[in-house]
């Protein structure tokens, strides 16, 4: 399988350390899917239709607490507005008194411009921190938004109070980095900086970024420290190369410099930064002939990148960018109120977040848990269709609407969305395989499965893709086909004494029974 | 004061140079007498700058224009020079000025050059000098392009360029048309002269900054609030370099150059010979994309070559926002490094000069970092504020965004009206940021972009001038109060009069002290080609080493405290040790 470099993610990504107080702020969308994923996954399990398992139930029963199933694929698209829907209407009426207080204050009609919904969203964070004062997580939603649209001082504030309620309270340490830094407070960020890696010492985004703000802040050989770590933790990480490059020239180290911008440019031959780094260091030791190399390629690169950014310049609409980000100010006071049991508030501030930014996931992927939980399992279905619209190379949010198809007892609905997810991604040996494995457990088409693993194997010729195969053609009772691609796996990797083991059984099988039929031998094959 | 009628004679006439330069002699010497007359001091040993705009007689408001629009042109603002206009050996001073750039003007404000009367005091003379440009001014230079012996101002506009010709009776005439350099249809930059071929003549270099008209703007909103749009909204222009062809006309040379090549958000520019190989290269500080450096093969044709020059990019590889630039030695090796201002949460950043044309970008270790990080920076001065040999840095600040404290998120750090920067240089390459702790002037608040310095009051210390946006200017009277000495010195060039490009070279203890006679620096400004240098406690004459513009070189000896003209070679007897002073004839 060919590994894609790693780009860091320098704002948010998945928080690592469970002891860790969860993240509503800032970009808190990875943490809060991560967070919803595995609500999903208790689901799931819970409605009995997910893993292996279930993909082997040749008919599975829609389950008991979801509606009926449509009666075609065309009421799906068209789902009856449910009651949470309806909440956001124009014509909503609040059940009682209580829920009126419970709910944060939004217009009935969404806000287009920028200055209007930023006075929204303050009514919703205020709401929420009155809602649920004792939550720490709905004070950094707080801090997160006076950084983004209010002032920043006061986040300062609220950061500071936070962290002297919460010593370790990570989140609050990053953000009084990010204002810092914003105030020209190079080395007090880095403080805040390093004080949060410690709390989450295998983020590797988080240690990029201290390496960043120690270079920033000219701490050259503490940075040097820092991303040689990011480097032995994950050596394919170009962004660090790069930057650890740029280090060691103001180090003045250039020959290790230029080692660490060829290793960047060999792990991401478009990483343009690093082109510059290299160009830079070769002429500063004399090689101009190979500098001029890579200043040229920086210069295609660059210009690439330029014309991106200038056109998005040009096409920049404040609406529509305010939108997607208080909708994540949305999302994440969502997660909070979630966490606090005030779930019509979520809900209902999820779907203002779909309303107001059309791309953002994570909404999408909440509300499509939360009508699961409901037992509408059409308006899940919807939004997670919705999700894996929006990421449609992203094999597990189909494989998901898949799931939700099976669930209600629709496969061919579930084997149409699998399919066009590898005919749109043929090139995605994991999901061929997963696919894969659907025809054979799923809907019993194992030519389909043989075809699709097949395909997987042609783009990842590894040991592991041929063992794959071999196991599929193990279930289809292709046990000859099944024998040689497992020798092609133990002779790629002849220190996987599984491989060999595995090949030995399966020729010992032939050479056992060399008469019967493939297809009742197969029978008896457990799976690999 | 009086002017004698222009000259019908060819500007070659040296006569009439001389004639010019006893009336400059003359002058200066009546202003040496005035030398010790200045301000009492505060704190002594401590760097210290009044305001003294009210005081000086300055009553010039700067206005961008603003017409609700945001027009991206209007936060642009404008540079300031400093000349002696009107040969009297003090430095008058020379505002640009805005204008509504959609509608007609019926009360326009234009820019405004004050007269120095002495003793700190000024008198607008902008009328009857007749430079009341009142278009949307942004950069400026003033150097004598016609070896008359007079400085001459070019005005680097919005559409439609203004060149004065000094007359020498205290007015100037507008040639921008004659000589073809009014560039009628370009939005431009900073502006610099140079002698591109070492011909004698200056030619003009003048930086551009976007494809602009009122057609293709679109109105900006951010946070939901008006707002500038980014340059990156628009389509870089590229420079124009007019060729002096020595008769007193200009030939468009771009093409020939090679400067048409290169499209670039143009801000501040300055030429120097970077890669000291004895003819003059221009460093071009672009907005939000890589600066250039264009390198000259000696005949003015230029390739553009600031990436391995190491000047393109900050240490981070970012392309800045890049606005000013200046040049001096800053860690006392002898080379100019340069420093650039930028946008806010960049660096000012320092190249440092490492020889053979190659810079290293040295800000990490300047300590220039924190103290400008936050703001957006433009106009600048390396001067030695308190004459103790080591070069400081003058940083001026002030956002762009006139709403950002309105605007969601906006950080304390800064604002539209923040005090300059002033950091204090050890010597080594490193500074300390003095905060509030230097003068009134740490407490005057404005928008600055244009920043220069100079000495104003002829008492050897050297005073800055900065042009607030939307405001009024701040004039800082340097009242630094200690013992150190000075030298002053102004250069007269054989064939180019105004001696640009030359290095001048003082040697106060077995420390080289290095000076550029520059035609444009900062942002889009230009300071006095006067040149200041100060020399700590050394009270005997300096010995001072000078490499005009053509390779001719001279040895001096100046006695302390004064301020003197010294002649090119040829001007002048040559004579071992020979130095000039305000008190021998030229």
């Amino acid at each position: 399988m060919t590994e894609k470099p790693i780009r860091p993610v320098i704002e948010d990504d998945v928080m690592n350390t469970p002891s860790q107080p969860a993240r509503p702020g800032e970009s808190p969308s990875p943490l809060l899917r991560n967070l919803f994923i595995l609500l999903g996954l208790v689901l799931v399990a819970v409605i009995g239709f997910a893993g292996a398992a279930g993909w082997l139930d040749d008919e599975a029963d829609p389950p008991k607490n979801t509606v009926s199933a449509p009666d075609s694929f065309a009421q799906l698209e068209t789902p009856e507005p449910s009651a949470t829907t309806a909440a956001l209407g124009p014509d909503d009426k609040l059940s009682d008194a209580t829920d009126a207080v419970r709910i944060p204050p939004l217009s009935p009609i969404i806000p287009t411009d920028g200055l209007a919904m930023v006075e929204e969203c303050k009514g919703v964070v205020e709401h929420l921190t009155t809602s649920l004062p004792s939550s720490v997580e709905a004070r950094e939603v707080q801090a997160r938004f006076e950084f983004e649209f209010g002032q920043v001082d006061e986040a300062e504030k609220i950061w500071k109070t936070i962290l002297d309620e919460q010593p370790n309270f990570v989140f609050a340490m990053r953000g009084l980095g990010d204002v810092c830094t914003m105030k020209g407070r190079l080395e007090e960020a880095v403080r805040y900086f390093r004080r949060a890696v410690i709390f989450e010492p295998d983020n590797l985004s988080r240690q990029l970024t201290l390496g960043t703000a120690m270079l920033q802040a000219g701490k050259l050989a503490e940075a040097r420290e820092v991303l040689q770590t990011v480097i032995e933790k994950s050596p394919r990480l170009s962004a660090a190369h790069t930057e650890l490059g740029r280090v060691e020239s103001q180090l003045q180290n250039t020959e290790t410099a230029v080692e660490h911008f060829r290793t960047a440019i060999e792990l991401d031959a478009e990483d343009s930064q690093a082109h510059l780094g290299l160009a830079t260091a070769l002429a500063k030791l004399g090689k101009r002939d190979e500098a001029r190399t890579y200043q040229q390629r920086h210069i295609e690169l660059r210009s690439e990148q330029r014309a991106e950014l200038e056109e998005g310049r040009r096409t920049y609409d404040d609406a529509v960018a305010m939108g997607v980000d208080i909708a994540n100010v949305y999302v994440n006071s969502a997660r909070v109120y979630l966490a606090g049991g005030l779930t019509p508030a979520a809900e209902l501030l999820l779907l203002r977040a779909a309303r107001m930014s059309p791309g953002n996931i994570d909404c999408r992927q909440a509300l499509s848990f939360l009508a699961g939980q409901k037992g509408q399992a059409y308006e899940a279905i919807r939004w997670m269709k919705e999700v894996a619209e929006l990421a449609p190379a992203e094999f597990n949010y189909s494989e998901e609407v898949a799931r939700l198809y099976l669930g209600i007892g629709q496969p061919d609905a579930a084997e149409k969305t699998l399919t066009d997810f590898v005919e749109r991604n043929p090139d995605q040996p994991f999901a061929l395989r997963s696919v894969a494995n659907f025809f054979l457990e799923a809907t019993n088409k194992p030519e389909k499965a043989i075809a699709l693993a097949e395909q997987a194997t042609a783009i990842d010729d590894s040991a592991s893709g041929h063992a794959a195969l071999a196991a599929t053609y193990e279930k289809c009772g292709r046990i000859e086909d099944a024998a040689r691609e497992m020798e092609k796996a133990a002779e790629l990797a002849p220190e996987n004494t599984v491989y060999k083991q595995t090949a030995a059984l399966l020729r010992e099988s032939i050479e056992a029974s060399p008469e019967e039929n493939p297809e009742e031998d197969s029978q008896d094959k457990a799976p690999e | 004061m009086t002017f004698s009628a222009r000259s019908n004679q060819p500007i070659s006439d040296m006569p009439q140079q001389v004639s010019n330069l006893i009336r400059y002699r003359i002058a200066l010497v009546i202003y040496l007498a005035c030398c010790w007359l200045g301000p009492s001091a505060s704190v002594s040993g401590q760097i210290r700058f009044e305001n003294y705009t009210e005081r000086a007689g300055i009553d010039f408001v700067h206005t961008d224009g603003s017409s609700g629009k945001y027009y991206l042109v209007e936060s642009m603002s404008a540079g300031v020079a400093l000349l002696d206009y009107d040969i009297d050996g003090d430095l008058d001073i020379y505002f640009l000025n805005g204008a509504p750039i959609d509608s007609p003007n019926s009360n326009p404000a234009t820019n405004a050059l004050y007269r120095n009367d002495g003793g700190f005091r000024f008198t607008n003379v902008t009328k009857e000098a007749g430079v009341d440009n009142a278009g949307m001014s942004l950069g400026v230079a003033t150097a004598d392009f016609d070896n008359d012996g007079l400085p001459d101002i070019y005005v680097n506009n919005y559409a439609g360029n203004c060149f004065y010709r000094n007359n020498g009776d205290g007015t100037f005439d507008d040639i921008a048309k004659d000589t073809q350099t009014a560039c009628s249809d370009l939005i431009g930059g900073g502006v610099c002269f140079l002698d591109i071929e070492n011909d004698g003549d200056l030619d003009l270099y003048v930086a551009n900054y976007i494809k602009f008209d009122l057609e293709n703007h679109r109105p900006h909103i951010h946070k939901g609030l008006p707002a500038y749009p980014s340059p990156m909204s628009f389509q870089p222009e590229p420079d124009r370099l007019f060729r002096n062809v020595g008769d007193g006309t200009f030939e468009d040379w771009s093409n020939e150059a090679g400067v048409l090549n290169q499209a670039g958000r143009g801000m501040g520019v300055l030429a120097f010979d970077f890669d000291a190989d004895g003819d003059q290269d221009i460093f071009v500080a672009n907005d939000t994309q890589e600066n250039h450096l264009l390198v000259n093969d000696g005949a003015g044709r230029f390739t553009e070559d600031g990436l391995f020059a190491g000047l393109a990019y900050d240490f981070r590889g970012k392309a800045q926002a890049s606005m000013g630039v200046d040049i001096a030695d800053f860690n006392g090796d002898g080379l100019q490094d340069l420093v650039v201002t930028s946008f806010l949460e960049e660096f000012t950043t320092i190249y440092q000069n490492q020889g053979a044309g190659v810079f290293e970008d040295a800000t990490l270790r300047s300590g220039t970092g924190e103290a400008t990080f936050p703001h957006v920076t433009w106009g600048l001065a390396a001067l030695d504020a308190d004459n103790d040999t080591i070069v400081d840095l003058v940083v001026g600040t002030g956002d762009l965004d006139d709403r950002r404290t309105s605007r969601g998120g906006a950080s304390t750090a800064t604002g539209f009206r923040v005090a300059d920067v002033m950091l204090r240089g050890d010597g080594r390459g490193r500074f300390s940021d003095l905060k509030a702790d230097w003068g009134e002037a740490a407490r005057t608040l404005q928008s600055t972009r244009g920043l220069v310095a100079g000495d104003l009051d002829n008492d050897g210390r050297v005073d800055i001038v900065a042009l607030g946006a939307r405001g009024r200017p701040a004039v800082l009277r340097n009242t630094t109060a200690n013992t150190n000495n000075w030298i002053s010195l102004s250069l007269v060039g054989d064939s180019q009069r105004s001696a640009i490009g030359s290095r001048v070279t003082a040697v106060v203890g077995g420390k080289e002290l290095t000076r550029i006679v520059l035609a444009g620096r900062s942002y889009q400004s230009c300071s006095s080609q006067k040149l200041c240098i100060g020399v700590g406690g050394e009270s005997s004459p300096i010995d001072v080493a000078i490499l005009w513009p053509d390779g001719s070189r001279s040895a001096h000896s100046i006695a302390t405290n004064t301020q003197v003209v010294v002649l090119h070679p040829s001007l002048s007897p040559p004579q071992a040790g020979h130095f000039d002073s305000p008190d021998s004839d030229p």
